[in-house]
């Protein structure tokens, strides 16, 4: 018999594209199939499905699947409130089981196979298959894979550089909101980040990695971009170059987001009466870029603020050092003490737990620069 | 010479011109501090080289005496010579003592000896609910929690490793004892840099079954100092018990799957070791994914494995024993959480694993204590930090050959309770791979006898 190799997954991820729909779309109709029975069948089924790629890219689609499918919550509610209805002594008779089972059928309203299968529902490889909303869409699949894949990378990173040529504000913005330490600058017609990665800030990596890799999703909606991650897997070095065309999932804005540190410090000097402008245009410093979070008009003198989630002290430095060559002193970077371990800079640096105190922001600014 | 706690590791800054600390051996120059640092775990042996040196010393760490008045129960005589063999040893040293046999009391008696804080690690949230309850119970102040959702840090404060990893490098210099429970997690579950990163000299390792290979956990908390085995206190210190060997035969279709899938395997296996005669499982595992054969392979070791895990003779036998013992307490282990499932599916038993959470789980082990749950089903969940003296049945329909993760789920029905006799049930298939499992794992338990099967 001679051995069929499939490809062996290298250590640089494969993105998925338009090509790899076909064997996609075999898996989906492996899921079909296996609707209503538990997902370790599912998963044994996929394993031994003849798709012609290797285990780690289906594994790779049904990790998107369950993504998918979404609801963990809810599901966890349901199955609690059903096994402490119906488990407790052995049923080691039929009759008794069965009885056991209508009896919580008549109490939740349903039949007696519905309270089997929500027994399990919140169990990984025991809760049954569905499709809720129907066949799951190829295209959707890969694009949720694509982003599993590039935010695995991205939070094991050293630095990334990230190249925009329109709407860089937005993705800056957010940047700041996830307070992560980037350079900013013009380069031609194109915004270029550049982001220091978990493995190279030391400390509290992956909380940073998580902000990170929150970054990601906002390129589906960029037509033109470059993403370069330079990242370690097993401790060899990885890197990848992410640029359209590449299926990523469409994103979904949250209207409950919670306000930032910024937003809150801001709304909070508002509430006392002190004229605030939010998110100003950026300020050029060479061929750099500053976005502070917040002007703050106090006494005829406009203050630049800053909010700063995770810093090093050359960050901090180095910030300062190009808002004083943009000419601008009145400048305060709010750093986030839990963020910036040995970050006690003496000047412009005022430092916070988990919210900016709008008093001695006040105090700060009333001692002048 | 100024010495200070930071971020997990002594900072060391000269204090005169003559003090050189780059020269202390094992330091390591921090760039961004442009300071000397030195592991926290060398603090006191450079504390001893530096007063040898005759070097004055700002020593800027915390204190760590502290005065707490303990209710403590008088302990039996192993745990007193155990306690005097870890004083004897430096106050450093692992204790094995079986499960039920009280360790938690010796290490609660060497805090309250010492008169120091001590940082208590252990490995899950279900012990550190146990340990924060045993201590509150005992002393006069409030206990620190660190884990499952707790951050007070106290004098006397319980971490779960995986909690210590974070807030170690915080709060390492705060303590004068370390003690380990399930030491023998060390270096793997429970990471070795947290050793590391605390300053506490006096180290204790608590655990039922000390590894093989005890290195790493030597060099963090110290040699074994005193260990006895589950035969040393049965009917002591703990419950008797006995162990009753059921033999399963496979039923005629089972046994043909069985030989086909074993024979599959073992042909893929067999031209692998005499290719590779000194590659280890994984290796076989990463070569055999690659080709459809090999993939194949895996596949019908996989199949066997669970067809071994709960065949049809396996499913007969545990509804009898669980119909013979209506009014017991049971355990019912499993080599995987399949099959817990599977047995929980069938009987409506309830089953604690992984994915079962605190608040569901802490329910169903009150409703064991009280008899509403009088079985529970488990792969692995129950094997440490379960302790309830009413269990008083172990029913094993499957598990691994390892003797350690053996003694640990035997020792959960021999927590000590008046006229209480332990049973424990191991079903076996005949004429299989899981025969040597049994005979290799039974080893952990000294030379206890075995009685025959039941029919």
């Amino acid at each position: 018999m001679i051995a069929m190799v499939y490809e062996e997954p290298g250590r640089i991820p494969r993105l998925y594209g338009e090509g790899d729909l076909s064997w996609i779309a075999k898996l989906v109709d492996l899921i079909e199939q296996s609707v209503g029975l538990p997902w370790r069948v599912l998963v044994e089924r996929v394993e031994h499905a003849p798709l012609g790629v290797h285990v780690s890219h289906r594994t790779a689609m049904l990790q998107a699947f369950r993504r998918v499918q979404g609801g963990a919550g809810a599901r966890a509610r349901i199955a609690r409130q059903v096994r402490a209805l119906v488990l407790g002594p052995p049923a080691l008779e039929p009759a008794e089981r069965a009885a056991r089972l209508a009896m919580a059928a008549a109490r939740f309203g349903t039949t007696p196979e519905d309270i089997e299968s929500l027994l399990w529902v919140d169990l990984a490889m025991e809760r049954p298959v569905v499709l809720p909303s129907g066949r799951p869409a190829e295209i959707e699949l890969a694009g949720l894979a694509n982003l599993e894949r590039i935010q695995r990378l991205v939070r094991r990173a050293h630095d990334l550089q990230l190249r925009v040529w329109d709407r860089a504000n937005e993705l800056v913005r957010t940047a700041q909101r996830y307070g992560l330490i980037a350079q900013i600058r013009r380069d031609g017609d194109t915004t270029l980040l550049d982001v220091i990665g978990p493995l190279a800030l030391f400390h509290s990596t992956m909380v940073y990695g998580r902000a990170l890799a929150a970054l990601v999703p906002l390129l589906a909606d960029h037509p033109r971009f470059e993403l370069d991650i330079h990242s370690t897997l097993g401790g060899e070095r990885v890197d990848l170059q992410v640029t359209p065309p590449v299926l990523l999932p469409k994103v979904k804005v949250s209207a409950r987001r919670a306000p930032s540190i910024a937003e809150r410090l801001a709304q909070e000097l508002l509430d006392l009466d002190h004229a605030v402008e939010r998110e100003p245009p950026p300020i050029a410093s060479g061929e750099h870029l500053l976005f502070a979070d917040l002007v703050l008009d106090r006494g005829g003198t406009r203050w630049f603020i800053e909010v700063v989630g995770f810093a090093t002290k050359e960050y901090l430095t180095t910030k300062l050092e190009r808002y004083r060559q943009a000419g601008v002193a009145n400048v305060v970077l709010c750093v986030d003490l839990a963020n910036a371990p040995g970050c006690d800079l003496e000047t412009q640096i005022l430092q916070f737990t988990r919210r900016v105190d709008v008093d001695d922001l006040l105090a700060m600014l009333g001692a002048g620069p | 010479m100024r010495i200070r706690f930071d971020r997990g590791t002594l900072v060391l800054e000269a204090e005169a011109k003559d003090e050189q600390p780059g020269a202390i051996a094992g330091v390591a120059w921090d760039r961004e501090l442009g300071a000397w640092r030195l592991p926290a775990d060398q603090h006191a042996s450079l504390i001893e080289r530096l007063t040898e040196a005759n070097v004055r010393v700002s020593d800027e760490l915390r204190g760590r005496r502290v005065h707490l008045d303990w209710t403590l129960p008088a302990l039996r005589w192993y745990q007193e010579a155990a306690l005097a063999r870890w004083q004897a040893a430096g106050q450093r040293g692992v204790i094995a003592l079986p499960t039920g046999a009280g360790k938690t009391l010796v290490a609660l008696t060497a805090i309250a000896r010492l008169g120091v804080a001590a940082l208590c690690l252990v490995p899950t949230r279900v012990l550190l609910d146990q340990w924060a309850g045993v201590l509150g119970a005992c002393a006069s102040q409030p206990i620190g929690r660190l884990g499952d959702g707790n951050h007070v840090v106290a004098p006397i404060t319980v971490a779960t490793y995986a909690s210590a990893v974070s807030w170690v490098p915080r709060i390492g210099d705060r303590f004068g004892l370390v003690i380990v429970d399930e030491a023998h997690h060390v270096g793997a579950w429970c990471p070795s840099e947290i050793f590391e990163m605390l300053v506490a000299p006096a180290r204790m390792g608590l655990t039922a079954t000390p590894p093989d290979d005890a290195g790493g956990l030597a060099r963090h908390l110290g040699p074994v100092v005193y260990a006895l085995s589950v035969t040393d206190l049965v009917g002591d210190a703990l419950a008797d018990y006995e162990i009753v060997s059921v033999p399963i035969e496979l039923d005629r279709d089972e046994r043909a799957r069985y030989r086909q899938l074993r024979a599959r395997f073992a042909a893929s296996y067999r031209t692998f070791q005499r290719a590779m005669p000194d590659a280890a499982w994984r290796e076989f595992v990463r070569v055999a994914s690659q080709t459809v054969q090999g993939r194949g392979a895996l596949h019908a070791w996989r199949e066997y494995r669970a067809l071994l895990s709960y065949p049809r003779g396996k499913r007969r036998a545990l509804h009898e024993l669980l119909a013979q013992h209506r009014d017991r307490r049971t355990l019912v282990f499993t080599a995987d959480n399949a099959t817990a499932y599977a047995i929980a599916r069938e009987l409506l038993v309830m089953p604690i694993t992984h994915e079962i959470k605190r608040a569901e789980r802490a329910r169903a082990l009150a409703g064991f204590r009280a008899g509403e749950y009088p079985v529970l089903v488990s792969s692995q969940v129950l094997d440490e930090g379960f302790d309830v003296p009413e269990a008083d049945l172990a029913i094993v329909v499957g598990g691994t050959s390892s003797a350690r993760r053996h003694a640990q789920r035997i020792g959960r029905v021999l927590r000590p309770r008046d006229g209480k006799r332990a049973r424990v049930y191991e079903l076996a298939v005949s004429e299989t791979t899981e025969v040597s499992y049994v005979e290799r794992r039974r080893a952990g338990l000294g030379n206890r006898p075995v009685m025959g099967g039941v029919s």
